[in-house]
């Protein structure tokens, strides 16, 4: 079921969550809601589900206006951050509680749920679990419990509200991954919302970057990651350092060097820019071309290796990657930099 | 030592001893004393009196007056304590603060005052008394009347055991149940209730309790007729002013078995319930 989202807008009281969202998801597509807290990501999502109404624009399931449906009409699945499990119903009850609401004439009989129950609790790994009770599980189960609910109402649209945040790192990457699997094997239209970039571009298809209730940039995780298209993005996925640079007759200089970047749209305008450089960006020669700077600090983390440098006559400090097992500069060794690829934004 | 017993977990606020020490004395000496002063008393009875009491017409109408009524007020104040804890708890409109201080009143309110309000409304020549007469309903000097009373002194204690709680409910059970596709009252029924649950029996167990030992709300509003609107702590006031301490005792005493039992009963209910659904 592809999903159409048109200028869809939302205010609390006086304050705006939501300007004009247009997002189309196409069917089968798993999509990242990605953003910091008050980007508006939570908000689009309820909105979609029918738990918040929306103040404008429209909210289309397969080409049919949905916006003035009710949450019982729209037939989605949703799973929230804490579960939100019926803790004084066993995990089966949990799970077939969407088809035993249903009202009589559209019921399936006490079989029919039984097996579909058994179904889903062996695709959530869990087979045998249908008698205990949600206290008893550990919460990456109780994870999966909730999203086994979610789909035994076989629903148009798969809605995930941060659906890791409450698990610790190690089953979040588990169940990441599992999720990946399970969505390729099932392939349910799929909307998940989070503010953890690895997961957003380990997981999705397809993410959309928000900030401040609107969408910044839309794209596959690559696009996303080797392409920012704004300084929020930038700043927001992966590392990054940010400097403050001048453009002269469509030539970007850092002090009175000029840099030279590959890759770079041309420059229309003149004056003040910021520059965006990821720290594996940047190589490092002693000698030959580049922007001539000067080792400030070195630090070593993991299996990598961290070194700043002062581009010669500013206070710019750039940083360089390279791996631990490489032989360090020493603090106040001249280099030449290579800026192998930078985003560059007026302002 | 009996009081180092392996069931205290070390703890950085430790105490046992001093606290348990001090437990047990306040509980013999505030409510287990007067109990079984009560018990020595009427164990002066031999058994056959004792019964033959119990099996008195008058006493025996006069525990069903009381025991029946106090559970008819607080499963009468159950759904609609529920209902204004509902409303306090969830909805937030002009004059709440008013309205929630408001429930306290019948707890607060010394008895008699309440007795004298209810029967000046009630009875056959009140506000309210001479409307229903016309219909050919008495309500004061009736077991209507007591029932009235004891739903009045009762319906704080619904309402205060359930607020907190109903404050406490995950919205996101309410908003996942109606995901499933549950409509209201089906999600306030298998979703909202069982969680309040507890809190209601509580109530229910506290709103019963307080209307059994009801005495000063009810003795005016219910005219006392012997076989009709008697409730057994009035007998037991009058059986003291005829200097039967024997008779008063007895008395008392099967009201405090009756009350025992069924508040154990209730206890009983709510262990059960926890130890099935834990504390998560």
């Amino acid at each position: 079921m592809e999903l159409d989202i048109r200028n869809l807008t939302k205010t609390f009281g006086s304050t705006a969550a939501l300007h004009g969202v247009d997002l189309k998801v196409a069917s089968g597509e798993l999509l990242a809601l990605l953003g910091p807290s008050g980007s508006g990501k939570t908000t689009l999502l309820r909105c979609v589900a029918g738990l918040e109404i929306p103040s404008g624009g429209q909210i289309l399931f397969g080409g049919e206006d949905a916006s003035l449906k009710s949450v019982q009409e729209r037939q989605i699945g949703f799973v929230f951050q804490h579960y939100a499990l019926f803790k004084h119903l066993t995990i089966a009850d949990n799970i077939s509680y969407g088809l035993r609401v249903r009202p009589r004439r559209s019921r399936p009989s006490a079989a029919v749920i039984r097996d579909k129950v058994e179904e889903l609790l062996s695709l959530i790994q869990l087979p045998g679990y249908g008698g205990r009770y949600p206290s008893q599980l550990s919460g990456g189960q109780r994870q999966r419990v909730a999203l086994a609910r979610a789909l035994a109402v076989e629903p148009r649209v798969l809605l995930l509200d941060e659906p890791f945040g409450a698990l610790d790192a190690k089953v979040r990457k588990e169940l990441r991954l599992w999720l990946r699997e399970f969505h390729d094997r099932t392939g349910h239209t799929t909307l998940f919302v989070t503010h953890d970039q690895e997961e957003a571009l380990d997981l999705a298809d397809r993410v959309v970057v928000m900030s401040e209730g609107r969408i910044e940039q839309e794209g596959s995780p690559e696009d996303i990651y080797d392409r920012p298209a704004t300084p929020f993005v930038f700043d927001f996925i992966g590392e990054s350092v940010r400097l403050d640079i001048r453009v002269d007759k469509g030539r970007p200089f850092v002090g009175q060097q000029e840099v030279s970047i590959p890759k770079l749209p041309p420059l229309l305008f003149d004056g003040p820019a910021k520059l965006y450089v990821r720290p594996e960006h940047v190589a490092f020669r002693r000698d030959g071309e580049g922007l001539w700077a000067t080792v400030v600090s070195l630090h070593r983390s993991g299996s990598s290796r961290r070194i700043g440098f002062r581009a010669d006559g500013t206070d710019v400090v750039i940083e360089a990657l390279t791996p631990a097992d490489r032989e360090p500069p020493r603090i106040g060794d001249r280099a030449a930099l290579e800026i192998r690829a930078a985003g560059l934004f007026s302002g | 030592m009996i009081l180092n017993a392996p069931f205290v977990k070390p703890s950085v606020l430790p105490g046992f001893r001093l606290t348990i020490a001090f437990t047990i004395l306040y509980l013999t000496a505030i409510v287990l004393l007067p109990l079984g002063a009560l018990l020595f008393r009427a164990s002066s009875l031999g058994v056959h009196e004792i019964v033959a009491l119990a099996l008195d017409g008058r006493t025996l109408s006069a525990l069903k007056l009381s025991f029946v009524t106090s559970f008819a007020a607080a499963a009468f104040n159950v759904p609609f304590g529920l209902l204004i804890a509902w409303v306090l708890v969830r909805y937030d409109f002009p004059g709440r603060r008013f309205f929630d201080a408001i429930i306290d009143l019948p707890f607060a309110l010394p008895t008699a005052v309440a007795g004298i309000a209810l029967t000046a409304l009630y009875a056959p020549k009140g506000w309210i008394g001479s409307v229903a007469g016309l219909f050919g309903l008495k309500i004061a000097f009736t077991p209507i009347g007591v029932f009235l009373a004891l739903v009045f002194v009762g319906l704080p204690f619904i309402v205060r055991t359930v607020q907190p709680v109903l404050a406490e409910v995950d919205r996101e059970l309410e908003e996942a149940a109606a995901t499933l596709g549950a409509g209201r009252l089906r999600t306030i029924a298998s979703v909202v209730l069982p969680v309040l649950s507890p809190a209601i029996l509580t109530g229910f167990a506290l709103a019963f309790a307080r209307a059994v030992g009801e005495y000063g709300s009810v003795i005016f509003i219910a005219g006392n007729i012997p076989y009709v609107s008697e409730i057994a702590p009035l007998l037991i006031v009058i059986k003291l002013e005829e200097f039967d301490y024997a008779g008063a005792t007895a008395v008392a005493a099967i009201m405090l078995l009756v009350s025992f039992g069924t508040l154990l009963l209730i206890n009983l209910i709510q262990a059960r319930a926890r130890a099935r659904y834990g504390h998560v």
